[in-house]
């Protein structure tokens, strides 16, 4: 099993292979720096960038390596990543928006991968490397085990505090109506159901924090949230979505992706599609 | 790994590794690209709001909803009976919808305004150096690894790290509501956090002076300025009182409405009325129910309020707002500026030879005088060179057009100038920056050959600095233990009286050492002089008081003690951190807290949680970092001498003398509000009852039809509103803040109100409407049993008759209505002048009634001889001495429930 992050030679790029790099050292796994050649990306930059994270990975003791595919991105990677064993795909994304073109990373989420796939929204160039505060939104108690995985390898990975942040969708009426035995109820089941992963991270030795919000907007909560607390990087789920679907279906996180102020990681795991 | 150290302590060369940029800046294609890969520098709208389909929404509320399709149904009759003239009447309810839905929308959109005030925050243009050439860009297309570079004036538009720095200051009040210049260094000092990293620049703050170059680390929503505006839209606030009383008065209304509509158009279908003729008498009951005039009233009567209050220095932006000031049971202050003075006061002075001098003269334009105990000959030199040092080592400056600076260095010129020291033009050499590690700062001047240095600063810092003093003979004297003791010792007595004390000394050097102390400055922001009474009023009525400031426990203990102020526990900041949020709720649920060294983040958490005990919080604010607070508190007050314009925008009233007694007076009034708003609730509920009777009558006896539906939307419209809002602009009751704050669970909409409006004065102007009307066609030869009237002008005169019935009761109604206890013979009848004026209106409204033919057309009226009108006499004459004696009887049984 490897790990892969795709770059293309931006330094967001180059900021979402460190976070894939700590990934790989907390597993043992190698890292594997990908690029598929194309007209956008310099391949000097490229280049430069790989310099970069091999000399990270060198001090991390991560076995490192290069590999420079050729063809249409979306469909070399495809088939690198159907013919070899990924435990992880990392790829950034960009806070720019093409209105006729549609980009790797929503190319990559459009149809469930044979691996895991991890987005990096960067949005912070300070904070892949300093991560004190992490925090992982559910909805309600919805959490696999994949995705706890996936968080506390990264708690794991840089020491951090943890935090998982619980939100309940509910409308604004049956919000004012929710009294206080109601709530309490409704929160102690949730917690129920999350208690499994609180025992795990105790045995792992990971703090970890469950805090709730009932809320008639998730976004809007999360992002309240964030604000107010100093994390300094957030974990998401999400699920494979055709580009059809998603031209039709609410897009929640593609909005919290454009307001987030600080790095996020949004993942796809592979059996979720 | 990687360099794990946050990005404020690295060096230059790392940081620039880390922002993969040079000094000489980016480079076009990095540019394009990470414009790409972070987007534009605005800061991203969570929602982007529609205003065309949020006005489109207030067509799509109950109460309009009703309306409009029984404008719909007028419409359908009109185009099955054209001469029924039901067009009007649907032409006129759908103007009453419009009207409410255009009054509500107005109100939602000027709430709506926080964001622009955020985003004047940020500059148009911005210097920043790429491929080694400085240029001027567009603040939006700044990315993360740019130069950025910052001279006095300008305002700063992302987060970065200092890589050059000369003298650099900046105004942070943006971010941390301090509004003291913060001096910028290379070196981050011991932060943890970027905002307390001296090396670190913010969007949205400004140089006050000084220049310097940064790294942009961070743009758009990723800055610290970002994350206040992402907490700014996100605070949702909760619904007010008054939303929630008028929703629940509409929905009680529309379905008592639509429940006699619906069974009184069975029953016309059931006694073969026809389909047509039921829905005609369905829609008529329907309109007579709803009281259209309730919305446009209750909108208008705020408005008329907040003009009264911004008479009274409130300025009131949400209108709902007024009436939830009625409900407040907390009030959480800031200190300085609302309850004092905000103008830093040289109260005492203490000379280093041991003379103790007091100083009168508040602020720092007023004049005062010197009281010295012990003084000798030299003491006035001593004195002066103390007042003098003071002036020489001040930033700040007060001319005739302004005040700028510190405001304890402004203290120490008003003091200067009230000794009519004037500073000597000296050639300043260089000055040594005032910083909250160092608490101290000097300034070195040259004097022909001579080189002088000024220090001020905390005492526990600036004595270590000193091995003199100037004694009482005015001679230079070794500063012993004894004497470094007798100076601490003098200083506590200043701290434990609340004063800020600083020392003062001077040396002959450019160095901060050997100096000799000049004395102790004992500064102090008074309270304003209004605020105890306001304190005691606040007692009286039942409301809470929270005292929350940046200040130490001490100085805000004493500022309480001075007002009045009782409170049970002192919390700090740091020990507001440690409670969690259960704790914070209990403690606040049963003590009057004083919070002392609180960061104005911390409020929004205090809000929460007196919200979540139940309480009605109104929280003052002036920064930016406020805002949160603000909008999240039941009524958010912004400053609106010193404050921002964000937290203006937050809020929903300003202050417009940052004045804690004109809280409490906005109080008042909205406790007014509320009082009067049930008044002319009950006022518009009575005349309900003689539009729906006439209906019901016709339905069950054989008589004409008595009242036409365009009249009843001539009374609820027309006649009822400018009385009403007379009622709502009726003066505080006496006793209106000796009452509890009004209760969360008080309704507008109470049996009080529903029996006194229905079934008490309403059935007497029901009564004299139908009594009106048989009366007047007994009069001219009706006999029971006719239901047509072959002469449709005698028909017309009597329903004129009914509505005359109905209105002249209204006019008396809303005299006795003034008060709900008291009796209207002691209010006297000329206290309401808007009263006066609405009663002359009204009269003139029946006039035209009777006598425009125009008129006449549109309402279904006719001309009615005066020797009928004696008919209308005796019910109005009932009505007042009814109302008078229920008053009369809920007085002698000493109902708990006085109010209002």
């Amino acid at each position: 099993m490897r790990v892969v992050a795709a770059v293309n030679g931006l330094i967001t790029s180059e900021l979402a292979a460190l976070y894939a790099l700590r990934y790989a050292a907390v597993h043992g796994f190698p890292l594997t720096l990908l690029h598929v050649e194309n007209s956008q990306d310099r391949l000097d930059d490229v280049q430069r960038s790989m310099n970069v994270i091999e000399e990270a990975a060198a001090l991390d003791h991560v076995s490192c390596e290069r590999l420079l595919l050729a063809g249409k991105p979306i469909t070399a990677i495809r088939k690198y990543l159907a013919d070899n064993r990924v435990d992880t795909l990392f790829c950034s994304m960009s806070r720019h928006h093409k209105y006729f073109q549609t980009s790797l990373r929503k190319q990559l989420i459009s149809q469930p991968l044979p691996t895991d796939l991890a987005v990096v929204q960067v949005v912070r160039l300070d904070a892949a490397s300093y991560v004190k505060n992490i925090v992982m939104t559910i909805e309600e108690d919805r959490l696999s085990v994949k995705k706890f995985t996936f968080f506390t390898a990264f708690a794991k990975a840089y020491e951090a505090d943890t935090e998982i942040y619980s939100v309940t969708l509910i409308d604004a009426r049956k919000l004012a109506e929710l009294d206080l035995p109601l709530t309490r109820n409704l929160l102690k089941t949730i917690n129920d159901h999350l208690s499994h992963y609180v025992k795990l991270a105790s045995f792992l030795n990971i703090p970890l924090h469950i805090k709730h919000a009932v809320a008639s907007n998730e976004i809007d909560q999360i992002l309240h949230h964030l604000s107010h607390h100093n994390f300094e990087l957030m974990i998401v789920g999400n699920r494979w979505l055709p580009n059809l679907s998603r031209l039709f279906r609410n897009q929640p996180i593609e909005r919290l992706l454009r307001a987030t102020p600080i790095n996020t990681i949004v993942f796809y795991g592979r059996d979720n599609g | 790994m990687d360099d794990a150290r946050l990005i404020f302590q690295l060096d230059k060369t790392a940081l620039l590794r880390r922002l993969q940029t040079t000094e000489q800046g980016l480079n076009p294609a990095q540019i394009t690209r990470r414009l790409q890969e972070f987007g534009p520098n605005i800061l991203e709208q969570a929602v982007r709001k529609n205003y065309l389909l949020a006005y489109l929404r207030q067509y799509w509320q109950f109460f309009a909803l009703l309306l409009e399709v029984a404008a719909g149904l007028a419409f359908i009759a009109d185009h099955f009976a054209p001469d029924e003239g039901t067009d009007i009447l649907a032409w006129a309810i759908l103007a009453a919808v419009v009207i409410t839905a255009t009054f509500t929308f107005w109100q939602e959109y000027r709430t709506d305004k926080v964001m622009a005030a955020l985003l004047m925050l940020m500059p148009a243009l911005v210097s920043v150096r790429r491929q080694d050439q400085t240029v001027s860009i567009d603040s939006r297309e700044l990315v993360p690894g740019d130069v950025m570079l910052l001279e006095e004036g300008d305002k700063v538009a992302a987060d970065g790290v200092l890589i050059e720095v000369n003298s650099l200051y900046l105004n942070l009040s943006s971010l941390t509501g301090e509004s003291a210049p913060a001096p910028r260094d290379l070196a981050a000092g011991p932060a943890d956090r970027q905002l307390e990293a001296r090396n670190m620049v913010f969007a949205g703050t400004t140089v006050v002076t000084g220049s310097g170059t940064a790294l942009v680390t961070a743009t758009a929503n990723a800055t610290e300025f970002g994350r206040i505006a992402s907490l700014t839209k996100n605070v949702r606030k909760m619904i007010t009182p008054m939303q929630r009383e008028v929703i629940r008065i509409t929905h009680i209304m529309t379905v008592l409405a639509l429940s006699i509509g619906c069974v009184f158009f069975g029953l016309g279908l059931f006694f073969g009325k026809g389909l047509l003729m039921s829905s005609i008498f369905a829609l008529s009951l329907i309109v007579a129910n709803v009281p259209e005039g309730l919305l446009p009233t209750i909108a208008l009567s705020l408005s008329l309020a907040s003009q009264r209050m911004a008479r009274r220095q409130a300025l009131i932006k949400n209108l709902d707002s007024v009436e939830t000031l009625g409900s407040t049971t907390v009030i959480c202050t800031d200190k300085t500026g609302t309850l004092t003075r905000n103008e830093m006061t040289v109260k005492g002075l203490w000379l280093a030879g041991g003379e103790e001098i007091n100083v009168s003269g508040e602020g720092y334009r007023e004049s005062g005088e010197f009281t010295i105990d012990k003084e000798n000959e030299s003491t006035a030199a001593r004195l002066e060179e103390l007042l003098l040092a003071g002036l020489l080592n001040c930033r700040a400056s007060i001319d005739q057009d302004s005040i700028r600076g510190d405001p304890t260095e402004l203290a120490l010129i008003a003091a200067a100038r009230k000794r009519h020291i004037v500073a000597p033009v000296w050639h300043k050499v260089h000055e040594n920056i005032f910083t909250s590690d160092r608490k101290m700062m000097s300034t070195v001047y040259q004097h022909d050959d001579a080189i002088l240095l000024f220090a001020k600063g905390a005492v526990e810092v600036l004595l270590p600095h000193c091995s003199g003093y100037w004694a009482a003979d005015h001679s230079r004297q070794t500063l012993t233990e004894a004497s470094r003791k007798q100076v601490n010792d003098q200083a506590d007595i200043f701290e434990n009286q609340a004063y800020r004390v600083l020392a003062v000394a001077r040396g002959t050097s450019e160095q901060e050492g050997e100096l000799t102390l000049l004395g102790l400055v004992a500064i102090v922001d008074l309270p304003r002089a209004e605020v105890a009474a306001a304190v005691a009023t606040c007692k009286l009525a039942g409301i809470r008081l929270m005292m929350i400031t940046g200040d130490n426990p001490r100085t805000a203990a004493a500022i309480a003690d001075m007002i009045g102020m009782q409170y049970d526990l002192l919390l700090t900041g740091l020990e507001l951190e440690r409670l969690s949020d259960e704790d914070l709720r209990e403690t606040l649920e049963h003590q009057d807290v004083l919070f002392a060294r609180m960061a104005s983040s911390q409020k929004l958490r205090i809000a929460t949680a007196l919200q979540n005990n139940g309480e009605v919080v109104a929280m003052t604010g002036d920064g930016v970092n406020d805002a949160p607070a603000l909008k999240k508190a039941d009524i958010g007050i912004a400053m609106g001498l010193s404050g921002t314009e964000v937290a203006k925008e937050a809020a929903d009233m300003v202050l417009l003398d940052d004045n804690f007694a004109s809280i409490v007076t906005a109080i008042e009034e909205g406790r007014t509000v509320y009082f009067n708003i049930k008044k002319f609730v009950t006022y518009i509920l009575s005349s309900n009852v003689p539009e729906i009777l006439p209906y019901i009558l016709q339905f069950f006896l054989k008589i004409p039809l008595p009242l036409s539906v365009i009249q009843i939307l001539s009374i609820d419209l027309g006649s009822d509103i400018l009385p009403g809002l007379a009622l709502g602009s009726e003066r505080p009751e006496k006793n209106i803040m000796l009452r509890p704050p009004v209760s969360h669970h008080e309704k507008l909409l109470d049996w009080e109100v529903f029996k006194r409006g229905y079934l008490f004065l309403g059935l007497i102007e029901g009564t004299a409407a139908m009594v009106a009307f048989l009366t007047f066609l007994h009069v001219h030869g009706w006999q029971y049993g006719d239901r047509i009237l072959a002469d449709p002008l005698l028909h017309r005169q009597a329903m004129t008759m009914t509505l005359l019935g109905a209105v002249t009761c209204q006019l008396t109604n809303v005299w006795t209505l003034r008060s709900w206890d008291f009796s209207v013979f002691k209010l006297g009848f000329f206290s309401n002048r808007l009263l006066l004026a609405a009663v002359a209106a009204e009269l003139a409204w029946i006039w035209l009634m009777l006598n425009v033919p125009a008129v006449q057309k549109i309402f279904n009226t006719a001309p009615v001889a005066t020797t009928d009108l004696w008919i209308l006499l005796p019910f109005p004459i009932l009505l007042l001495c009814g109302h008078e004696l229920y008053k009369w009887q809920r007085r002698r049984a000493g109902t708990k429930d006085i109010s209002p």
